[in-house]
């Protein structure tokens, strides 16, 4: 069962440009990802908080509640998700993975709760902003929603680099013991860093509504899995502490690139896209982490020595701290350490 | 058919942590996990029989992780401690 995807008659650059007009929502869930990986935690209940989000969005619609009501229960709801599971991360010690894999779970299972078939949008106003767009110089034109998600982009790029709350998330990444120690609110911004993950999955669920304009339980299968790789990809650490949001936003500009090139293509299944988002995520950090590591002459190294090089300190760390395993530069990775011998680097 | 095994992650780790493998490592059960394996198929047939759509059954198995893990969390434990340290007392004082 592939799902193809026809090409378009517009150009390619076009369809980059307006960042692969589905995936208009993925900026936003990856803005929120990116707050949650920066204090070292993961959410995987993104993707069911987006289609629990498109289905109460419908669910209301139909019910006759008027669209700012609906947005602002839609944000609610989302949020409350995602501030119920920081409460058990931060206040029970519930790993993060559990808890919001217990979250993506029970938010399927609402979706189910609310309607098992998919409910279609029929709202004038959710329309017309849907369709909506501003034409740039040069006769491109971006639709409300990607210059909404730009918006939300820079709004968070704000947020984490110049306000007292984005700093304690990066020092919540960097030590939580020494954040602890330093009197940084720990508690309200490690909750608040789930509740603005929500936030933004429930913003997201609201674009995927307005794309699809319907609500359905099984929208959105597997998305929290594209935000992580849009952040990683941008360059951010999975164990937390560095990165940054522009950078997740191009990660999502690359998947978005791999998509519109395999539905140029024509021939192959959408979910190829997937497949191919690995190799593009974890073969090329590797790959320079080895190049980089060679030409610094790091020889049994675990780490990169304080005084490498300025470039590879700049460049490598993520890929270093995500990618280490797979070179077998760990303590632990015997065999992956003597092929590093074997092959000279 | 794609849908046929989506999600049945958490069926398998439901399984493990019911059966009282603990999350944070070091401590496991194997007889436990049967156990709870047994657990996990009576639910899934259970809520269709008592006429809940059966795709409501990943809200069911959530809440119950979230028990689970409430219960094994040391923090949770502490607090419920306190709790019933503290009820006794109070009616020791009740009565004085």
């Amino acid at each position: 069962m592939s799902v193809q995807v026809p090409a378009t008659e517009t150009g390619l650059i076009t369809r980059i440009a307006r960042f692969s007009p589905p995936r208009r929502y993925l900026p936003v869930l990856a803005v929120g990802m990116t707050f949650v990986i920066l204090t070292g935690g993961i959410d995987l209940s993104v993707g069911s908080n987006v289609a629990l989000s498109t289905l109460i969005a419908a669910r209301t619609l139909e019910l006759g509640l008027p669209v700012v009501a609906v947005i602002a229960v839609v944000l609610l709801a989302g949020t409350l998700l995602g501030t119920a599971m920081g409460l058990l991360i931060h206040y029970f010690d519930i790993q993060p993975f559990i808890a919001t894999l217990a979250g993506m779970f029970l938010a399927r299972g609402l979706c189910y709760l609310i309607s098992v078939d998919s409910i279609p949008i029929k709202d004038e106003t959710f329309s017309a902003i849907a369709f909506g767009s501003i034409t740039l110089p040069g006769g491109y034109y971006l639709g409300w929603t990607a210059v909404f998600a730009l918006v939300i982009v820079a709004i968070a790029a704000y947020v984490l680099a110049s306000t007292r709350f984005g700093r304690t998330v990066y020092a919540l990444g960097g030590s939580e013991p020494s954040a602890l120690l330093m009197g940084l609110p720990v508690a309200a911004t490690k909750v608040g860093v789930y509740a603005i993950s929500g936030l933004c999955a429930a913003l997201g669920g609201l674009l995927f509504a307005l794309y699809t304009l319907s609500g359905c339980s099984l929208h959105a299968v597997g998305m929290e899995l594209d935000a992580i790789a849009a952040v990683v990809i941008g360059g951010t650490l999975l164990t937390g502490g560095r990165g940054f949001v522009v950078g997740s936003l191009l990660g999502v500009l690359v998947l978005g690139t791999i998509q519109t090139f395999i539905s140029f293509d024509g021939t192959l299944s959408s979910w190829w896209t997937r497949m191919l988002c690995f190799w593009g995520w974890c073969l090329p950090p590797t790959l320079a982490w080895r190049v980089f590591s060679a030409a610094s002459g790091v020889k049994d190294g675990l780490r990169p020595p304080a005084d490498a090089g300025r470039l590879r300190r700049s460049l490598t760390p993520a890929v270093a701290e995500n990618f280490g395993w797979l070179s077998g530069r760990r303590q632990g990775f015997g065999a992956g350490k003597w092929v590093g011998h074997g092959l000279g680097i | 058919m794609l849908a046929l095994t989506l999600w049945i992650e958490l069926d398998a780790i439901l399984a493990v942590v019911i059966g009282g493998t603990s999350l944070a490592g070091g401590r496991f059960s194997l007889t436990g996990t049967f156990v709870g394996a047994m657990l996990i198929a009576t639910l899934t047939r259970t809520i269709p029989n008592i006429g809940i759509p059966a795709e409501a059954n990943y809200l069911f198995k959530a809440l119950v992780v979230v028990i689970v893990c409430l219960l094994q969390s040391p923090k949770a434990r502490a607090v419920l401690q306190r709790r019933s340290d503290r009820t006794p007392t109070s009616r020791e004082e009740a009565v004085a």
